[in-house]
């Protein structure tokens, strides 16, 4: 489950590879399939779609823009609700004539479909109209001139900053010293 | 017709590619050969640093001071592969992580960037950077394994006036000069390298000279292509550059103090991972994006000689 969560976390990060992407809306559109075909989710993935809308709530807030709205989970899971609906209300007979189980495919394709519909959305809502987005410049994390802790380690206690501070400068050390030579061309 | 286009196509692009690699090479040599002076600033992910750069090149070696202008006075002097930090407040060491505000990419490899598949170069006309014509450059990764760079580099020396490192679209990090002279014949005692100074004054370096290679304890089995291991003493630590990107694995035998964290500083990633079946930790640093960065971490295995 931590894993389903940490790729969703990387999916909502843009982070993600193809191959898990595709899985991601596959677990969903499954869970999706469970609650409406049993009324309740499978197991550990009951909660893959709030996980989801949490997420994307998260991000949209860390992204936002001070002039653009905000959507709150609510509101995520009413646009994901309604384009679902939309979606499957759309007349098709052949669907119509089909049974339950053999509908399944059909449901899970509109539901990845519709998910696919409410990313795009969200990440056309959260990039705005500029073509280049620059990380650290939005009203979330305020730029910080001369600070001499990096506010991603604040949340550290000082032992715990000290300890990664010497990883960080022994890689930049390292990077810049040796950058002209010292590369092996033998790996073991 | 449509062959000839594609042919045109081809030739343009290879035209442009040859350019922007012929420039990368002169900016790997204007970088260490010529003299300047400068204001720079950097923003990585929610800090800004403004710095003033002083370099010369005398005698075959490279001297350069760094003098911080923002936050705790500090300076940082280097001379070749040989770095000091000193808080001149507080008196001590440098403890943050920014000794290292390189122009660029601090891990520029210019023999080895230069060779590489794993990216793109492309001309991109010119602008004018600080107050100097300069000719833009893209280096593009071929996959979402590593990022890219957008170079604005001196018409007249090479030296690069601004870069951004990107992911995408989004741009990580901006280096970017307001001022620059070069050509400038600096006197070295006033960078602060008379002999004594760095003796009494100054630690933190380590004479290469000194470093014996021992044999690697840990390896990881899976890399970005085109990374190459960097020759290093201690056996718990790796260290790789693709002559651009670099990328450090640190390993812990003992009891780790740090829970288990993901997180980025502008664009150098920072993971922490449990090592598998002890209560040791592995812990990947470098500029590469979050997702290459998990998966070297679970890739780190011991060797077994």
């Amino acid at each position: 489950m931590a894993n389903y969560k940490e790729s969703m976390s990387a999916f909502i990060d843009d982070e993600i590879n193809e191959i898990e992407t595709h899985r991601v809306l596959r677990l969903i559109a499954k869970e999706k399939n469970d609650i409406e075909s049993y009324g309740v989710g499978t197991g550990d993935q009951k909660s893959l779609i709030t996980s989801f809308l949490t997420f994307m709530s998260i991000r949209t807030s860390m992204s936002q823009q001070s002039y653009s709205r905000r959507i709150s989970v609510e509101e995520h899971e009413a646009l994901f609700h309604r384009i679902s609906s939309a979606i499957e209300k759309e007349p098709t007979a052949h669907v119509l004539s089909l049974s339950v189980s053999s509908r399944r495919p059909v449901i899970g394709f509109a539901v990845a479909a519709s998910l696919l519909l409410v990313v795009s959305l969200v990440a056309l809502n959260i990039r705005n109209s500029e073509s280049v987005e620059v990380v650290g410049g939005d009203n979330v994390d305020p730029i910080e001139v001369g600070s001499e802790v990096e506010p991603e380690l604040r949340d550290l206690d000082a032992d715990r900053q000290k300890y990664l501070r010497q990883y960080l400068n022994e890689h930049d050390r390292i990077m810049r010293t040796k950058r002209a030579s010292q590369l092996v061309t033998n790996p073991k | 017709m449509r062959t000839l286009i594609s042919m045109l196509l081809w030739i343009g692009f290879n035209v442009s590619n040859a350019d922007a690699l012929r420039w990368l090479d002169d900016m790997g040599a204007a970088l260490r050969e010529q003299n300047y002076v400068g204001t720079f600033t950097y923003m990585r992910g929610s800090l800004i640093e403004t710095a003033r750069v002083e370099h010369q090149f005398l005698n075959g070696r490279e001297f350069e001071r760094l003098t911080h202008l923002n936050g705790e006075p500090r300076v940082v002097t280097r001379r070749d592969n040989e770095i000091w930090c000193n808080n001149l407040k507080a008196e001590l060491n440098c403890s943050n992580h920014n000794l290292s505000l390189a122009p660029f990419s601090a891990a520029f490899n210019k023999k080895h960037a230069l060779n590489h598949e794993q990216y793109r170069f492309s001309m991109h006309g010119r602008d004018r950077i600080a107050g100097r014509s300069a000719v833009k450059i893209k280096i593009t990764p071929r996959f979402g394994d590593r990022f890219g760079y957008r170079l604005w580099l001196d018409e007249e020396s090479g030296l690069p006036l601004q870069s951004q490192l990107f992911q995408r679209n989004r741009i990580l990090e901006v280096f970017q000069f307001s001022s620059l002279e070069t050509g400038k014949q600096l006197e070295i005692g006033n960078l602060g390298f008379l002999e004594d100074d760095i003796s009494s004054n100054l630690s933190g370096g380590e004479p290469e000279e000194d470093e014996t290679v021992g044999n690697p304890s840990w390896r990881v089995s899976w890399l970005p292509k085109g990374f190459k291991p960097v020759r290093v003493k201690e056996s718990d630590r790796l260290h790789f550059t693709d002559g651009l990107a670099g990328l450090s694995v640190f390993v812990e035998r003992k009891r780790s103090l740090l829970p288990e964290i993901t997180t980025h500083l502008g664009a150098t990633t920072l993971i922490t991972r449990r090592l598998s079946g002890t209560q040791g930790q592995i812990t990947v640093v470098g500029e590469i994006p979050i997702d290459t960065a998990r998966k070297i971490a679970d890739s780190v295995e011991r060797v077994v000689y």
